[in-house]
């Protein structure tokens, strides 16, 4: 049963993480810009990810997808979306993007309103939080406010890169107008 | 370890399941003392024995710790919480239910006491409060402490009928000396 739904963007979809990806997957966080983030040491790692990215998404605790390119033959992987914080009951959630160098700007934008779209039809989302990690591309800010999402909080040192350093992470918000 | 804190005015303790109801009964049915968080005042008594229960299985797991603050003539002033115990993140939130809202004196010497036990026995990093947006009572007792404004969070959960946002406050333990 197939419990994360593929989301067709403008020039790219969400799609999500499969067993197949081990080695797609292993190649992403060697160059993901998720500051601290430490490549997965065994392919018993990533499966787990992907067997937990399924029981989260069966248990709407949480999702995840990949955000590839349209082309099938040689699909490439441009970033990993995260859906988590999942509150089904205060109709919100909180959604993070790790980009690879491929991605840009626009491609994150279309991926992020397509992606909120899909979570207010489906999921009757109507308050998306998106978590920027201090150190991410700077251009996914830029992506959020062409999807509509405005700066809510800037949480000191929220996010921890090694045993004792820490980044900000700013929490912006999209609102859906029908909410207020 | 003992989780048990004396300061100068107060006693801070672990609560007792079986022998605590009725006390944080008559803290909790207070709206006063819970609309900043914000929450409805507890309506029956076996809320009380609820709340024992879970917040006796969070301590177990480590999830959170619950401390009632007792004056010398052991009643009930109020109750701190340090819940959503993240050891990967090395973070935590607080929340705290006084039964006098100007009670700031008393606000500030138990929450030191509380900042320094974790700060010290669970090695944490980071404190966070959420709190209904524009509720100030508690402003000046916080910036006294250290905490910091980092931003409103809106339409964070729906009470008495409406929408609510959230304001959110940090203090970094690290700047702190124990």
């Amino acid at each position: 049963m197939k419990f994360t739904p593929d989301i067709e963007c403008n020039n790219a979809r969400l799609r999500p993480l499969t067993p197949q990806d081990v080695n797609a997957l292993r190649a992403f966080y060697s160059h993901c810009d998720l500051p601290g983030n430490m490549t997965a040491k065994s392919d018993e790692q990533i499966l787990r990810m992907v067997d937990l990215s399924v029981k989260m998404a069966a248990t709407q605790r949480g999702m995840m997808w990949l955000l590839v390119s349209h082309n099938k033959k040689d699909e490439q992987i441009l970033a990993m979306l995260s859906a988590y914080d999942w509150n089904p009951s205060q109709l919100r959630l909180t959604l993070r993007l790790d980009a690879t160098p491929k991605l840009d700007s626009q491609t994150a934008s279309h991926a992020l309103v397509s992606c909120v779209r899909v979570l207010s039809e489906r999921y009757h989302i109507r308050n998306v939080a998106y978590q920027w990690v201090s150190g991410q591309f700077f251009y996914i800010k830029e992506a959020l406010e062409n999807a509509g999402f405005t700066f809510a909080a800037r949480l000191r040192d929220a996010w921890r890169l090694s045993e004792n350093t820490f980044a900000n992470i700013e929490q912006f918000h999209l609102v859906l107008s029908d909410h207020e | 370890m003992n989780w048990n804190i004396a300061t100068e005015h107060y006693q801070l303790r672990l609560p007792i399941t079986e022998q605590d109801g009725d006390a944080l009964f008559e803290l909790l049915s207070r709206s006063q003392c819970v609309e900043h968080i914000p929450q409805d005042p507890w309506h029956s008594r076996v809320q009380a024995l609820d709340d024992c229960r879970r917040v006796a299985m969070k301590f177990q797991a480590r999830e959170a710790v619950t401390w009632l603050v007792e004056d010398h003539e052991n009643t009930l002033k109020a109750r701190i919480s340090v819940y959503d115990i993240n050891g990967f993140n090395l973070s935590a939130k607080l929340r705290f239910e006084l039964h006098t809202t100007d009670n700031n004196k008393l606000l500030q010497e138990a929450l030191n006491a509380v900042v320094a036990l974790i700060q010290t026995s669970l090695g944490l990093h980071r404190l966070e409060l959420r709190m209904l947006s524009g509720h100030t009572v508690y402003a000046d007792a916080l910036a006294a402490l250290g905490f910091e404004y980092e931003g409103c969070l809106p339409m964070q959960l729906e009470w008495q009928g409406r929408w609510v946002s959230l304001d959110v406050y940090s203090l970094l333990l690290d700047d702190r000396s124990v």
